[in-house]
């Protein structure tokens, strides 16, 4: 007996040896430690980067209601969007997640997703690679100055090359939030961020084939933009962005758009014009899902700056009244300035079109309301085309302008002049000295000229004139926005990186 | 080959009992003392054996003249006879009460009652059928200490959710479905009518199943055929009407128009309207509900054959044929002695159903819609068109008619599952048994949608068609091999061994294309591959290349259990099992584990000192322990693919074919994880009285399920915020279920003509997290739309799993005075500009928050527990009688101690509302439970509160059975064996103080699946039924 249970035992024996490798299923695809085999995969890797620039509309949207111009809104049954509610009010709290916990995640996913490129970026050769690893720094810079224009001095993985601070090029793996630090303090955010622009310019082509590319322009846009954001801290900076944004200019890639161009600039006819620097495309060839938002290749931002239904028209979609302008900034604008009818969509005189929501003006945010056309794939409400124009022609002159007025150049007056005469179509509005200070009135034109594109808050608190312009305005404190709180427990850095101040 | 088997048999038989003998013998039924064909006989300690013929006769050789024969038949009290030199005996059966020799099946094996250490419990094919239950769920409800049923929806074909004691995972709490000793998915797919009977195991006894069993396992054993009986056929058919089990309490127009007013703070309604829709009334209907059964059933002298087939036709109480469900099932049972000791099974199923969906269950479902949409509003509008829902902002809420008219939805499964089994006897004590089991399975499901206005806005409108075609296919198989030895030694010691391995592999594919057309036909039946359609494929190239339409999972396990027991007085039984899966990774061996369990009994009426107590039919104690698992994450977690989303709009393009596509990482990968480990004990005590009258069972549980398998809140700076990506899976955190289970039971008779049964059984559960390891669950659940109340349902130690978080409230504030007084205090204690309430602005008519905290203000920090969706009582009882021709039975369950989240009230000012809002605040002293009238921004509505969770503890009649049978008023020539009608009422009524529509209804999911966005309700259901057999 005992003989036949041996022999049994041995058998089964056996088979345990024999089948253990059935359980092993290999996954169909690639994984992240095998990849970066040839010049095919280092593009879907850059693809996989790039694709985060559509989530920056949490960034706009949110920067809109926190600055003065543009109201919260929403449905006026209940406290829609409790963060934008309390940004828009500045009473928001390091409670307060859903938009902004958004931006931290999906900016630090960008981030990631052009490391994951970079760390590869010596593994296989192959032509172009220079042009590749190039964009994929530009994106880096990207995500990381979203980051620090709403969190400061974040925490990033650093080292010193050749003498130099820099992002390591490598992804922050899970296990490493609980080491890394943030950086020293913000100029030093804005140096790490140049660096990875600087290495990207030489590498980059003047013009790009397919829109959604980076280009050299828009490097050195976006350098001069950091540039004058560290001017803040170091007004030395202000001639590196002047020279900067100097190159842009006088690359004459660019240009104004005018008449009917510039009244259809924020039209899907008006996508990457001559105008545009940079721009964050967006298409509704796909149907998006509720369960996906940030995985759609449309936008919602859109949505939110419609009227509230019930609400028809042959030109706009509905939408969830959002983002509404104040009568004030409207005021602003003369009647003979192109800009205004762009800028705004008037309801005013026509309350029974729509149904009036929370804050309700009578004014909405024209530039990025939701279109009818073209016909979006699918009903949700999830994917509009509008394109975001991240960095316009416009943007740069009066940033140029910005810099050398603080930086002694001498060609702000006419930067500044190039918008206005585009504004009113002739030359009628130059700046006069008697208007007040030549950066004032820059700074003035930038706040019509730029208006429901989400550059304002980031404007008056780099300009320090946030508290006077914003009600609620905590100096000190609201120039950056709380990291929210579940992300600082998640790395168990509630000490370690501790709170914005204030907060 | 034949010969060389039977050669080989008597050879080691003549060499183990010098001795032996030839027996024969007939089997009767000791009632009727008819022959019993089919009955097994077995020399007790061996596998010698055989099955009585037509005529109730065996035969049996090689029988030593001490061995004692144990003869047993499905139904009735297993008999010892000692052989004692004889070779002719007559041996009578009585029909079993409950009875200690039933055979209860435990996975690889069967046992008598009498052996069981474990807690298991037994539902057997005539309960079942008492039930009339259309899915096979629905019978263990109330009927089966510790299990516990909830109800997805209650649309025909739709989902139940088992659990057994208690939720112990965050994850798949479904319990492991064994059919026939073989892996078996959704139940949907078999026909309550097949089954003979259902065990449940729901301690360590599961252990045997290893890294599948910590839900606990179903056994369903299905009917199969006799041995040398003539073909009998049996038809149950039933007919009859359901009809919704609930209405809600809604505000008629006239009192909504008052409301409407009181809310906007001015004058909507200059007229308060007399007449308007109860739409309830609109998509509510009665609706018919048919089944078909016909088995048929016979056996031969080596061979039993079952065969049954069942059609099913329902409409849905929600807009009925439109919500139609309609079942097709077929299934054959064969079993053939090859040998006399080598026996083959083969069973066949067939499952087809076709259902017509309606959206339910949550925002833009119909029923939300019904609840929501303006009474004042007309069904159709002046032109007989259906009236546009307009007047309400929210954009989902549409007219709810329209929407069912409108509604193209089919879903169409089909399955086949085919097995064979090999049994072979050998050695005299050694079974070998070889079984394969193949399961595939197609889910099509076709949407059309045709141009739709349903008011400006409205994101259910399309203009130009859709068609959907998607689908999966899903394929499993399972091989398992296993040898059972089995002996008696000395009389008083026997002992079974079991060893053996199981393969198992189960697999998806997902396909499908969505066609859109701008120049649509509005025409029903167009698809996907119309011309001037352009199509949009389910999944991308990318994608297909991920692998993200599959999926693969495998699992290779080894097991051995010892059973021992003495003179069935002292049980032993000890079961080891190994596993490898494919849900880990192999590289730290973390895919291989080995999961113990054990236990034991005392039969304490089987000593000397119990002997000659005549009232105790039977008193045992039994424990077990054990180690089992759950694997059930999805595939692939332990490494990092390049799935996430990665595509990219290149800028002016018009065709999806356009869009670039590129390769991110998905969910970030640990290679660390491995199983959750539960750790399962039991106490048990069994007292049958006055001769099996009277049958009690206790039992006390623990089960702590440590290193929980889930994906905590991570940081984000790793870029797990990317879409595709997610938090990486760890094992962290304990779960406790603790609880006591008793059940009782008593049959009786009066006279000759009377008798009758009473079951009862009752369930506590406690559900607690006793530690997450510090880390956070992500919070799940979202209240209410647009207000980004997400994460009310939580995992927190301390508390049960998915309890509610929000605000508790004590009250309403009736004045001004007091919310001043209040605010002075914060100014006191805090400062200069605080106030009281921190979170939003508080007017007298509002919620009075509690500051659980103490702090002098009301913060988010006061937020705590306010409920869970978890019951802390179950209960089920079932009465029935029978008085000569007539029976009659009764079925009732309570569950108490869950709440649910009243969340399908839209907030919106032309929303329609519950009649407890007229009860609501309306000055001082008015309320002091309902808040006042507000159409903006308010605390009480906007803020998660206690005003919004509801205890759901509900009583339900879940079904009455009056028959009558006329079998023996029918000529005995008839050929008819058994005629009965029966009227049977189903959920006839529930008793519940639950605002919503149904309190058994949960989602299934362990976070959140508590919130009710207007569950579709159980229907109330009017039976006509006969059964016939001939």
């Amino acid at each position: 007996m005992k003989k036949l249970l041996n022999i049994l035992l041995g058998l089964l024996l056996v088979t345990i040896i024999s089948c253990d490798s059935f359980v092993e299923v290999e996954p169909s695809g690639p994984v992240d430690i095998n990849f970066f085999n040839n010049q095919k995969e280092y593009e879907e890797g850059l693809i996989g980067a790039y694709d985060l620039l559509q989530a920056t509309f949490w960034n706009t949207l949110t920067s809109l209601v926190a600055s003065d111009d543009y109201a919260a809104g929403g449905d006026s049954f209940n406290y829609d969007q409790p963060t934008l509610q309390n940004i828009n009010q500045m009473i928001h709290t390091p409670s307060d997640e859903n938009q902004l916990r958004d931006i931290w995640k999906l900016m630090y996913a960008g981030l990631n997703r052009a490391c994951f490129v970079l760390e590869n970026k010596d593994k296989t050769d192959f032509e172009g690679k220079d042009e590749l690893i190039a964009e994929a720094y530009f994106l880096r810079a990207y995500y990381t100055f979203e980051l620090v224009k709403f969190f400061g001095n974040v925490p990033l993985k650093t080292e010193d090359r050749g003498g130099v601070l820099r992002i390591e090029d490598e992804r922050i793996l899970p296990g490493e939030e609980f080491v890394i630090e943030r950086v020293a303090d913000i100029p030093t955010a804005y140096g790490l961020i140049a660096e990875d622009l600087k290495e990207a310019i030489p590498n980059l082509p003047a013009t790009q084939a397919r829109p959604y590319e980076a280009t050299k322009g828009a490097a050195q846009a976006l350098l001069g933009k950091v540039y004058l954001y560290h001017g803040t801290y170091d007004s030395a900076k202000f001639g590196e962005a002047a020279t900067m944004l100097n190159q842009v200019i006088s690359s004459k890639n660019y240009a104004l758009t005018t008449g009917t161009d510039y009244a259809n600039l924020f039209e899907i006819d008006g996508e990457n014009g001559v105008e545009a620097v940079f721009e964050i495309q967006y298409s509704s060839v796909q149907a998006a899902s509720w369960s996906n938002i940030n995985g759609s290749n449309g936008t919602y931002f859109p949505k939110f700056n419609g009227p509230r239904s019930p609400y028809s028209d042959s030109v706009f979609d509905a939408g969830w009244g959002f983002c509404l302008p104040s009568v004030e900034l409207y005021d602003l604008f003369d009647a003979g300035d192109a800009r205004r009818d762009v800028t705004f969509y008037d309801l005013r005189n026509d309350p029974d079109k729509y149904s009036p929501g929370r804050d309700d003006t009578g004014l909405f945010n024209r530039k990025y309301m939701p279109r009818l056309l073209p016909k979006r794939a699918g009903s949700d409400p999830l994917n509009y085309d509008n394109n975001y124009r991240a960095i316009r022609y416009a943007d740069v002159l009066l940033m140029a302008a910005e810099a050398e007025a603080q930086s002694g150049g001498s060609n702000g007056e006419d930067y500044l002049n190039q918008v206005r005469a585009r504004a009113y179509g002739d030359n009628s509005k130059d700046y006069s000295a008697t208007e007040g200070s030549l950066l004032d009135a820059i700074y003035t034109e930038r706040r019509k000229e730029l208006a429901g594109e989400g550059h304002r808050f980031f404007d008056l608190v780099r300009t320090k004139k946030a508290a006077a312009a914003i009600d609620g305005f905590s100096e000190n404190k609201n120039e950056l926005f709380p990291i929210p709180l579940i992300e600082l427990k998640n790395a168990q850095a509630v000490e370690r990186w501790g709170q914005n101040p204030g907060y | 080959m034949n010969k060389l088997f039977n050669n080989l048999i008597v050879a080691l038989l003549a060499s183990g009992m010098a001795l032996a003998q030839q027996v024969s013998g007939t089997v009767t039924e000791a009632e009727s003392g008819a022959p019993l064909p089919g009955a097994t006989v077995l020399v007790k300690g061996t596998t010698n054996g055989t099955t009585t013929d037509f005529d109730g006769m065996f035969q049996l050789s090689g029988v030593s003249g001490d061995a004692t024969l144990v003869v047993s038949y499905i139904g009735f009290e297993t008999q010892e006879i000692a052989v004692n030199n004889a070779t002719n005996l007559t041996i009578t059966l009585s029909s079993a009460s409950d009875t200690l020799d039933e055979v209860v099946v435990i996975g690889y094996g069967t046992q008598r009652k009498k052996e069981v250490t474990g807690a298991v419990s037994v539902l057997g094919s005539k309960a079942i059928e008492k039930l009339n239950p259309v899915r096979t769920e629905q019978a263990l409800q109330g009927q089966i200490a510790g299990v516990n049923i909830t109800s997805q929806s209650g649309s025909p074909g739709s989902g139940l959710n088992i659990r057994i004691r208690g939720i112990s995972t965050n994850g798949n709490n479904t319990p492991l479905i064994i059919v026939d000793g073989n892996l078996f998915g959704d139940l949907n797919a078999l026909n309550p009518n097949d089954i003979e009977s259902i065990n449940v195991l729901k301690d360590a006894t599961a252990g045997i199943y290893g890294v599948q069993a910590a839900n606990g396992v179903i056994l369903i054993t299905t009917k199969s055929g006799r041995k040398n009986s003539k073909l009998d056929f049996q038809v149950n058919t039933y007919t009859g009407l359901q009809l919704t089990s609930k209405k809600l309490d809604l505000m008629d127009s006239f009192d909504f128009a008052q409301y409407v007013n009181s809310a906007a703070g001015k004058t909507e309604f200059f007229v308060y309207p007399q007449q308007g829709t109860d739409w309830q009334d609109e998509v509510f209907e009665v609706a018919p509900i048919s089944e078909a059964n016909v088995t048929a059933r016979g056996g031969g002298e080596k061979s039993t054959y079952a065969v049954s087939a069942s059609y099913l036709d329902q409409d849905g109480i929600v807009g009925g044929s439109r919500n139609n469900y309609e079942r097709i099932t077929a299934r054959l049972n064969y079993q053939y002695d090859i040998l006399d000791n080598l026996k083959v099974t083969a069973n066949a199923l067939h499952f087809s159903a076709t259902k017509q969906n309606l959206p339910e269950g949550g925002i833009g479902a119909v029923l939300y819609n019904a609840v929501n949409i303006n009474p004042t509003m007309p069904v159709y509008d002046e032109n007989g068109d259906f009236a546009l829902a307009n007047k309400i902002s929210q954009i989902e809420i549409i007219n709810p008619v329209a929407q069912i008219a409108n509604t193209y939805n089919t879903t169409r499964t089909s399955k086949w599952t085919g097995s064979l089994e090999l049994a072979y006897n050998f050695w005299k004590n050694f079974t070998a048994k070889s079984q394969y089991n193949i399961n595939h399975a197609t889910v099509l499901d076709d949407v059309f949608r045709s141009t739709q206005n349903y008011g400006n806005g409205k994101s259910a409108n399309l203009t130009g068609n859709e068609v959907i075609d998607n689908g999966g296919n899903y394929d499993s198989w399972n091989w398992d091999n296993y040898i059972t030895y089995s002996n008696t030694f000395n009389d008083d010691h026997n002992l079974t061994v079991l060893l053996g391995t199981a393969l198992y592999q189960n697999k998806g594919l997902f396909f499908g294309n969505t066609g859109r057309t701008d120049t649509g036909t509005n025409q029903l039946g167009q698809t996907v591959w119309d011309a001037g359609m352009v199509i949009e494929p389910r999944f991308n190239a990318a994608q297909l290349e991920n692998g993200t339409d599959r999926y693969d999972q495998r699992l290779y396990s080894t097991f051995a259990r010892v059973q021992y027991n003495y003179k069935d007085k002292y049980l032993f039984s000890g079961a080891l099992r190994r596993d490898l899966t494919s849900q880990a990774s192999a590289n730290f061996n973390n895919n291989v584990g080995f999961f113990p369990s054990g236990s034991i009994g005392w039969n304490v009426s089987e000593e000397d000192f119990l002997q000659n107590v005549d009232w105790i039919s039977n008193l045992k104690l039994r424990a077990s322990y054990g180690v089992i698992g759950n694997d059930r994450i999805p595939v692939f977690r332990y490494i990092t693919r390049l799935d996430g989303e990665a595509t990219v709009d290149p800028g002016g393009i018009t065709s999806i074919d356009d869009l670039l596509l590129g390769k991110a990482s998905g969910v970030i990968g640990n290679p660390k994880i491995i199983w959750e480990e539960q750790e399962s004990t039991n106490i048990g005590l069994d007292l049958n009285l006055f001769n099996n009258t009277l049958i009690f069972s206790a039992e006390a549980y623990q089960k702590q399920t440590k290193g929980l398998l889930f994906a905590p809140e991570a940081s984000s700076i790793t870029g797990n915020g990317a879409p595709g990506s997610g938090f990486p899976t760890v094992n962290a955190g304990t779960v406790q279920n603790q609880g006591l289970e008793f059940s009782l039971g008593y049959n009786g008779n009066i006279g000759d003509d009377f008798s009758f049964n009473v079951n009862y059984n009752i369930t506590t559960i406690d559900n607690e997290v006793l530690s997450l390891n510090d880390r956070t669950t992500p919070a799940l659940g979202e209240y209410g739309v647009g207000i980004s109340q997400t994460g009310i349902s939580r995992m927190l130690p301390g508390f049960s799993l998915g309890h509610y978080y929000g605000y508790k409230t004590n009250g309403i504030y009736q004045t001004q005075a007091e919310i001043d007084a209040l605010d002075a205090a914060a100014v006191a204690k805090h400062g200069e500009g605080e106030k009281y309430s921190t979170i939003g602005d508080i007017a007298p008519g509002d919620l009075r928050f509690v500051d659980t905290n103490g702090d002098g203000q009301i913060t988010a920090d006061d937020r705590t527990s306010i409920g869970d969706p978890v019951p802390d009582l179950e209960m089920g009882l079932s009465v029935g009688f029978s008085y000569k021709n007539i029976d009659f039975s009764v079925n009732a369950f309570a569950s108490l101690g869950h709440e649910l989240v009243r969340d399908y009230e839209r907030k919106d000012l032309y929303a329609n509302r519950g009649t407890y809002m007229l009860r609501r605040w309306q000055g001082s002293g008015t309320s002091n439970s309902v808040p006042r009238a507000a159409s903006g921004a308010n605390v009480n509505t906007d803020l998660f509160n206690d005003f919004h969770v509801e205890d759901a503890s509900y009583v339900r009649l879940q079904n009455v059975q009056l028959g009558y049978n006329f079998t023996n008023l029918l000529n005995e020539n008839s050929g008819i064996d058994n005629l009965r009608l029966y009227f049977s009422g189903n959920n006839l009524f529930t008793i519940t103080d639950y605002n919503g529509y149904d309190p058994s209804a949960n989602n299934g999911d362990p976070l959140g699946g508590g919130i009710d966005k207007g569950f579709y309700p159980i229907a109330s259901t009017y039976l006509l039924g006969i059964n016939l057999n001939f």
